[in-house]
């Protein structure tokens, strides 16, 4: 039986770090981080490595003493407490897990700590639920030693789950796994936390991952947050050539407003119907991305060259083609393509109507 | 395939990246021959003069008190439990078995001491930069380049009363102890000789220790005593055993430091059997009390060694290196 309990929002305010760097210079990890995290969702902290994801999370959990900014859980503010006044656990990248303790004694581990007894009955109780949401009952008694990587996996997450958490902070939890295992925990972690109902931070530098799990995730870059907002959010309207990028595939073709059109550097006359939004001011220097899926193969298509590449992937093509002396761009088109596949046949390429986004630079 | 080719790889197999690759680097797949060095070594510098010790404890007393003579007695085994009294009637004497009991708890003190020294050191160097962790372990070393005797010396003239210490206590206006010679400067001695011996197998658990581990724990709502006592502590274990193997054994058979810091205060195993061989001139009674002292040694190594098998069992491997 889960207890539901009226859950407290997450809010961080001009959160910053800095690191003292060799030279004497000084490292800023997070720069002013402003976040508020609703209570009961999957939220993803999305970035490469180095960004400040992995920062944010443990300043969160109390592993890391911000420089400024404030976190407050609800009405408490949390960012001066140690790590065991903090209602909120992590599962960590290496899992960590205690290696002299079996499953069972690791996962009743936050509970002794709470002063009562691991022989209590509802101590027991209470492990016995944990170990049957991860479905790791039969293993109970092992040593972590004797687990493999998945089932790891999910004792780590039973025992920070056992505290009952207000929020839980997960540090790239899959990493360490094997793709299909992968994609079987995704699905998994995903029923945990319906079912928990606890807030889950999830932080990843996978955006495949980010996209499948998250009701909203916050995309960072250098320290910031690049763009915050909802999965297909981030994918139809990135606030930048980074996040553009970094979310799914981009061609970006560099352009220019002109009184006929737009002309891309490569010598390309889009027509006028191609872009979202209405066409800009002359003589204006543009940004476009085309997402691959969004070209088809025509015979008048306005992307005409050579063609560089043409792979199959099985569910679709990939393409590459010439256009201009510096100018590729790749499309993505359905397996039953039937068109030149050979290097150096000559090819064009249409983007979709309203499909070339104007990225903000 | 050419003879050319063959001479080729044969000088190949002989390269240490070759040799380290081959079957010999498979446990147990050796020829026998390849261990005679090992077992004559052994034979020769082990199991002869433990032969002898055994052998020398059944015979009798040289007339000159140097060596020993025949016929064949089982006299100073008898010696070690009872004393003839003046009707000449064999009567229990404790005394040999009291020192050999008196050492046992003397080397597990000292073990003790040495543990409670020994582990916070060990995970204060552990927890260091690299370059001072190389500092601090030539430090805890650096002992080893002068002779225990030497260093024992020191002890006696820094705790005598005109010693440091009780200089300090004079200028203090407290009144100066009488340290010297006593079982304390004993165990004062004993410590200081055998805790590096301890520091260091701790300091190799405590390198492989993993701080993440702690963070989890603090994360999971652990003080910072608790994260000692149930993470760090446990995991400290193999190298604990290990230094308690190196501590105990040596400190069961001492008699440098109970001989020069305890002067006659502090009768031990050791002082006893190196009495024996020197002043008393009884050497089948010091090889008797020898064996005895082996046989004690030898249930202590059985005991740490069910304490490995059971780490062991834990997934923890309890080494000396």
């Amino acid at each position: 039986m889960m207890t539901t309990l009226t859950r407290d929002p997450l809010s961080i305010r001009g959160l910053t770090k800095e690191f003292a760097a060799p030279e004497g210079a000084t490292f800023r990890a997070l720069d002013g981080i402003d976040l508020d995290i609703v209570p009961g969702e999957f939220f993803v902290m999305l970035g490469p490595s180095g960004c400040g994801k992995t920062t944010l999370l443990r300043a969160i959990a109390g592993l890391e003493q911000p420089t400024a900014g404030e976190i407050w859980l609800g009405e408490t503010r949390i960012d001066g407490l140690p790590p065991y006044r903090r209602r909120v656990n992590t599962v960590f990248q290496s899992y960590a897990l205690f290696p002299h303790l079996t499953v069972r004694q690791n996962v009743a581990f936050g509970l002794e700590m709470e002063g009562r007894s691991p022989r209590s009955p509802d101590v027991r109780a209470r492990v016995d639920e944990m170990l049957d949401l991860v479905r790791l009952t039969s293993v109970a008694n092992r040593k972590p030693g004797q687990l493999s990587g998945g089932q790891q996996q999910r004792v780590a997450l039973a025992r920070s789950l056992a505290k009952q958490p207000e929020v839980l902070l997960l540090d790239e939890p899959l990493s360490a796994l094997d793709l299909k295992l992968r994609r079987s925990m995704q699905t998994e972690l995903k029923r945990i936390q319906v079912e928990s109902g606890v807030t889950f931070v999830f932080v990843t530098h996978d955006q495949e991952e980010a996209m499948s799990m998250g009701d909203r995730i916050a995309v960072f870059d250098q320290g910031k947050i690049a763009q915050l907002g909802e999965p297909r959010d981030l994918y139809e309207r990135p606030a930048s050539r980074f996040v553009a990028a970094f979310i799914g595939e981009m061609n970006f073709v560099d352009a220019v407003a002109g009184p006929g059109g737009i002309r891309t550097s490569g010598g390309v006359s889009l027509p006028a119907d191609a872009l979202s939004q209405d066409t800009p001011p002359v003589g204006e220097h543009l940004l476009l991305g085309v997402r691959p899926e969004h070209f088809r193969v025509a015979a008048d298509g306005a992307f005409a060259g050579r063609l560089v590449a043409c792979e199959f992937l099985g569910a679709d093509v990939r393409l590459c083609v010439q256009v201009g002396p510096d100018e590729r761009v790749w499309a993505r088109v359905s397996a039953s393509y039937d068109g030149p596949t050979r290097p150096g046949s000559s090819i064009s390429l249409a983007p979709q109507p309203g499909r070339v986004k104007v990225v903000p630079k | 395939m050419t003879r050319d080719g063959g001479r080729v790889r044969a000088r190949e197999a002989f390269t240490p990246r070759r040799l380290r690759r081959s079957a010999w680097r498979r446990p147990g797949s050796g020829t026998v021959t390849l261990a005679t060095p090992a077992v004559l070594i052994g034979a020769l510098l082990v199991g002869a003069p433990l032969l002898l010790v055994i052998a020398y404890s059944f015979l009798s007393r040289a007339s000159g008190g140097v060596g020993v003579d025949t016929p064949f007695t089982f006299d100073a085994w008898r010696r070690l439990v009872f004393e003839e009294d003046f009707q000449g009637e064999l009567v229990f004497a404790p005394q040999y078995l009291q020192a050999l009991w008196r050492s046992v708890w003397m080397a597990a003190l000292t073990t003790f001491i040495a543990v409670v020294v020994a582990v916070p050191t060990a995970v204060w160097i552990a927890t260091r930069t690299p370059r001072v962790r190389a500092l601090l372990l030539l430090a805890v070393t650096i002992p080893f380049w002068t002779n225990t005797l030497i260093r024992t010396y020191a002890w006696m003239i820094m705790l005598n009363d005109q010693g440091v210490v009780n200089n300090t206590l004079r200028m203090l206006g407290l009144p100066p102890t009488a340290l010297y010679p006593s079982v304390f400067a004993t165990f004062i001695g004993l410590v200081y000789v055998f805790v590096p011996f301890m520091i260091l197998p701790v300091y190799t658990s405590a390198m492989k220790f993993d701080y993440r581990l702690a963070e989890a724990a603090y994360d999971l709502g652990a003080t910072r005593g608790r994260v000692v006592r149930r993470i760090l502590l446990p995991s400290l274990r193999p190298g604990i055993l290990a230094g308690s193997i190196l501590v105990f054994i040596p400190c069961l058979g001492a008699f440098v430091q109970p001989t020069l810091l305890g002067g006659s205060k502090v009768d031990l195993i050791g002082t006893i059997i190196q009495r024996q061989f020197r002043d008393s001139m009884n050497w089948p009674f010091g090889a008797a009390i020898s064996v005895a002292l082996l046989c004690v040694t030898m249930m202590a190594l059985l005991v740490f060694a069910l304490g490995a098998k059971r780490l062991a069992a834990q997934g923890q491997r309890a080494s000396l290196v």
